[in-house]
């Protein structure tokens, strides 16, 4: 593992690539299961925006689980590829959940999620142009430099592409992280969600990632309309999704793995057997690697 | 036509809120999948969610309304008050405001009231946190103090006055049992919903707890508290007595956080 380092034109704080092991997203369905049973779960990851509140149950269970698990924090709100002003109110409530919950690190998604000051509380997908990946980078910078830390930016599943995309998701991808200097949370359902809406090649996909960047998985399962696919978080992960695991962990090598559900929520034991599967996938491919 | 990412952005947002399909001529039809149908996702998934976290913040409006006239008010509520939140948490709050203003709604005003009492319950959930004021920190002031102080309510503290039969409709709606019919009530009640070791509570209020709680919540000192109390027909000398008693029933129900003096 390598230390923390400062970029000296900044004050940006860059996580060094810490491998966690194999986590789950913290749900309130599972808050007590996990303090009462101490779940072999290697880390939790929480979705920002259910706790940027100001006190009750959400904050004393991340309060609680945060003293025995690492924390990773996941947000859904940034709009980081919007056109609307940066929100600077979600930005110091941001900053402050950071300053409670003490993470590993941070992530949005490259997409955009409101215009005109609604929010439309979805992920949208972005053209991929080259002024699209000047606008987010410019405003990841911002971002980066408020928040003192790199953040990472995940691929979303998307359903429409534009037009006027000019390149592959792979590419603006890679290219926004690269100009805007900040890591990468590779979901890997979501490039196959992707992959069958807009017939890619998932390998390809896979070849195209900077693979310094890569520092968190996020696997999911999803609902399959034979058309198309979405990224519905209430199925298991599916076993093309597996095989992409494979692969993805024979590029990157040891990254942090999590598995989202949210909805159809089974038994937290069930979520855990199917954390034991990517951990068995990860041990394999990993010790055959070395 | 390569459009400006801001304007592709506000005619996406205008097909979802308002259907408009001037953003259909920029997106990719596949053999397998029309642009309507790629566009048709994002539609059915806006107001999908928005009315998956109505139903969650409004379980009682939701049964009494049934799943098609909640879905018909939803979409209506989602139209009027788009969200310009960055969480759902908070995109529910106008219901009972909208309810109250916009027919068929408004001629059922239980509805709206029924909305209140059920919004008040998200916000006592995640209010701030304080500690917890003791029948001990109470006791440490002299009684020729008493007068002066000002009582600190938790901030989860809400309370509102109601005019129907919400409270056994409620519980019978989120719960089981036979929903009784709304009734006007002859007189007004009052009600407390709170956050108690990290579950919320509801209490109807008597009328002396009312007047204590308007007192409180404007900030009184208890001897003007007092005063307020002498509304109701109780014997003078007994005041300052009834009002501590409500206060220490306060206390035991984890309402009160802290006293003042000036």
């Amino acid at each position: 593992m390598t230390h923390p380092t400062t970029n000296p034109q900044s004050n940006i704080i860059k996580p060094a690539r810490q491998f966690l092991g194999y986590g789950l997203g913290l749900r309130t369905d599972y808050y007590e299961t996990i303090l009462q049973s101490d779940p072999p779960v290697d880390w939790f990851e929480i979705l920002s925006e259910n706790y940027m509140v100001k006190g009750g149950k959400p904050l004393y269970y991340l309060d609680a689980i945060r003293e025995r698990y690492p924390i990773v924090m996941h947000g859904v709100s940034m709009s980081i590829g919007g056109t609307d002003p940066l929100d600077f109110n979600y930005l110091n409530d941001l900053k402050a959940l950071i300053e409670r919950a003490q993470p590993r690190w941070v992530s949005d998604h490259l997409c955009w999620t409101g215009q005109g000051g609604h929010n439309l509380h979805d992920l949208m997908p972005l053209p991929y142009n080259d002024d699209a990946i000047r606008h987010v980078a410019d405003r990841v910078n911002v971002v980066q430099e408020f928040l003192g830390r790199q953040i990472l930016l995940e691929n979303v599943s998307s359903y429409v592409s534009y037009k006027h995309s000019e390149m592959s998701e792979w590419e603006f991808y890679s290219r926004v992280v690269e100009e805007a200097d900040c890591l990468m949370l590779l979901d890997i359902n979501n490039i196959y969600v992707s992959s069958r809406n807009h017939a890619f090649d998932c390998q390809d996909y896979l070849a195209g990632m900077p693979a310094e960047r890569v520092q968190q998985f996020h696997l999911a399962g999803h609902t399959d309309y034979g058309h198309y696919v979405i990224d519905t978080h209430d199925h298991p992960v599916v076993d093309p999704v597996w095989d992409l695991y494979v692969t993805a962990l024979q590029r990157f090598g040891p990254v942090s793995t999590m598995i989202e559900r949210d909805d159809r929520m089974p038994p937290f034991e069930e979520l855990v057997d199917e954390l034991g599967q990517a951990r068995a996938i990860g041990d394999r491919v990993l010790s055959d690697a070395a | 036509m390569n459009p400006e990412l801001k304007e592709l952005q506000a005619a996406f947002k205008r097909h979802l809120m308002s259907g408009d399909s001037a953003v259909a001529q920029h997106i990719a039809s596949t053999d397998e999948l029309s642009n309507e149908m790629r566009l048709g996702i994002y539609g059915n998934a806006y107001y999908a969610r928005l009315i998956e976290a109505l139903e969650s913040d409004y379980e009682a409006l939701h049964t009494i309304l049934g799943d098609d006239e909640f879905t018909r008010l939803c979409r209506r509520y989602i139209d009027a008050y788009p969200s310009r939140f960055p969480s759902l948490r908070w995109f529910g709050q106008f219901m009972s405001q909208f309810l109250e203003t916009h027919e068929p709604y408004a001629a059922h005003p239980y509805l709206s009231e029924l909305a209140r009492f059920e919004w008040t319950f998200i916000e006592a959930f995640d209010a701030a946190d304080a500690r917890l004021a003791t029948e001990t920190d109470a006791a440490q002031f002299p009684a020729e103090r008493w007068p002066e102080l000002r009582i600190q309510l938790h901030p989860s503290v809400h309370w509102f006055p109601y005019h129907w039969n919400i409270l056994p409709v409620w519980k019978a709606a989120t719960g089981e049992g036979a929903i009784p019919e709304f009734i006007q009530l002859e007189q007004s009640g009052y009600c407390a919903v709170w956050r108690y070791d990290l579950r919320t509570q509801y209490r109807t209020l008597d009328a002396d707890e009312a007047i204590v709680m308007r007192g409180v919540k404007d900030d009184f000192k208890f001897a003007q508290i007092c005063e307020s109390l002498a509304e109701l027909d109780i014997d003078p000398a007994q005041v300052p007595m009834r009002a501590a008693g409500i206060l220490k029933t306060w206390l035991a129900h984890g309402m009160i956080a802290g006293f003042l003096l000036d």
